[in-house]
């Protein structure tokens, strides 16, 4: 028996970009399937800076390839690429949230 | 356009894709856009749906291939008499919209009388290939003949219009979409496929496919450029459709 926190932690670890865009295993992209689908529906009520958004995204598709390049084959350095671009889009975002906050001072 | 045979359709093969997706034959379609188009319509102030789509798509075909031009040119009394009939049936007369019809379809009938057929097969039938033919209506051809345009121009123009990698790309990135011919083939596919629903039940494989395609469109989220997100659409939708239809890959070749 699995507790249902155990399940949705399952489910939440699968959440994620890096994988998602450089696995080609479906199996492992049905967390973020459920993800993106969520994120464009109306019940949806989060905002998204799409500028920053479209920016990083192309970093990673970037980062992605040029890592399958130099290492063909290998998922675990392409996802690992992709984690960079995905912290440094996190600290963006923070950033770009904080701005009303350090415009004025 | 200047054609070496002007009865003569060519399919493109965006349009046979959205046909195939839709589980609609090319023919079915194009002769659902034929009867949608009349010359009541034409001359009615208001709107109506789906008969001032079509419309609409012969309009911009014309503005396209003659802009700015005066639409109905000059074509003689008996004719220029039976426009003025038909204003009269649709706008001025009060009639209720069958009697109105009833009324303009006798003109068209007259019109076709007076016209001299130059711009429609006297046949009223347009081949697709040797088994397969549309039906012209009066109505179509006597548009053809006072708009001076050949059928086939208009189903080339209409076709050419229809992209479902294009509708899907602007929809997914919510932007304005204004092809009314695109919204007529939708909305008469759904009609089309409503009235056959034995279509409505999936194959094994076209149930695979439509499940692979939703997966493929959420894997675009990441692409926000719309020429690249329809590019990746289309080739998307034209690997399947020769996977399918192998000959037609020879025959693109």
């Amino acid at each position: 028996m699995q507790k249902p926190e155990e399940v949705l932690q399952a489910v939440a670890n699968q959440i994620s970009y890096p994988l998602f865009y450089s696995t080609k295993d479906r199996d492992k992209k049905y967390g973020t399937y459920f993800f993106i689908q969520h994120i464009q529906s109306p019940e949806f009520k989060g905002q998204i800076n799409e500028s920053l958004e479209e920016h990083y995204f192309d970093q990673m598709a970037t980062a992605i390839n040029e890592s399958y390049e130099v290492h063909p084959g290998d998922e675990e350095k392409a996802i690992a690429a992709a984690r960079t671009v995905m912290e440094q889009w996190a600290k963006a975002a923070i950033a770009e949230r904080a701005r009303y906050l350090t415009d004025d001072l | 356009m200047t054609k070496e045979n002007p009865n003569l359709i060519t399919v493109p093969l965006e349009f046979k894709i959205a046909c195939s997706i839709y589980k609609i034959a090319i023919q079915e379609a194009l002769q659902i856009f034929i009867n949608y188009c009349t010359l009541y319509d034409t001359f009615k102030p208001t709107y109506s749906r789906l008969y001032s789509e079509a419309l609409e798509t012969i309009f911009r075909y014309l503005d396209m291939k003659r802009p700015g031009t005066a639409v109905i040119a000059d074509h003689g009394n008996e004719i220029q008499s039976c426009l003025l009939a038909i204003l009269e049936d649709v706008v001025e007369s009060g009639l209720n919209e069958s009697l109105a019809k009833k009324e303009v379809a006798k003109q068209v009938n007259k019109l076709m009388k007076s016209t001299s057929g130059t711009y429609f097969p006297k046949s009223r039938k347009l081949y697709l290939d040797e088994e397969t033919h549309l039906n012209l209506t009066k109505d179509f051809c006597a548009m053809c003949e006072l708009y001076e345009c050949h059928p086939a121009e208009i189903l080339d123009y209409y076709m050419s219009m229809i992209s479902v990698a294009d509708m899907e790309a602007r929809g997914d990135l919510k932007m304005r979409e204004d092809n009314c011919s695109m919204f007529f083939f939708m909305h008469t596919v759904f009609k089309y496929l409503l009235k056959n629903k034995h279509l409505l039940t999936l194959t094994k494989e076209e149930e695979e496919f439509a499940q692979e395609a939703h997966e493929f469109r959420l894997h675009l989220y990441s692409i926000k450029n719309f020429p690249r997100r329809r590019a990746l659409l289309k080739k998307f939708y034209q690997d399947h459709y020769f996977s399918i239809n192998p000959n037609e890959l020879n025959y693109a070749n």
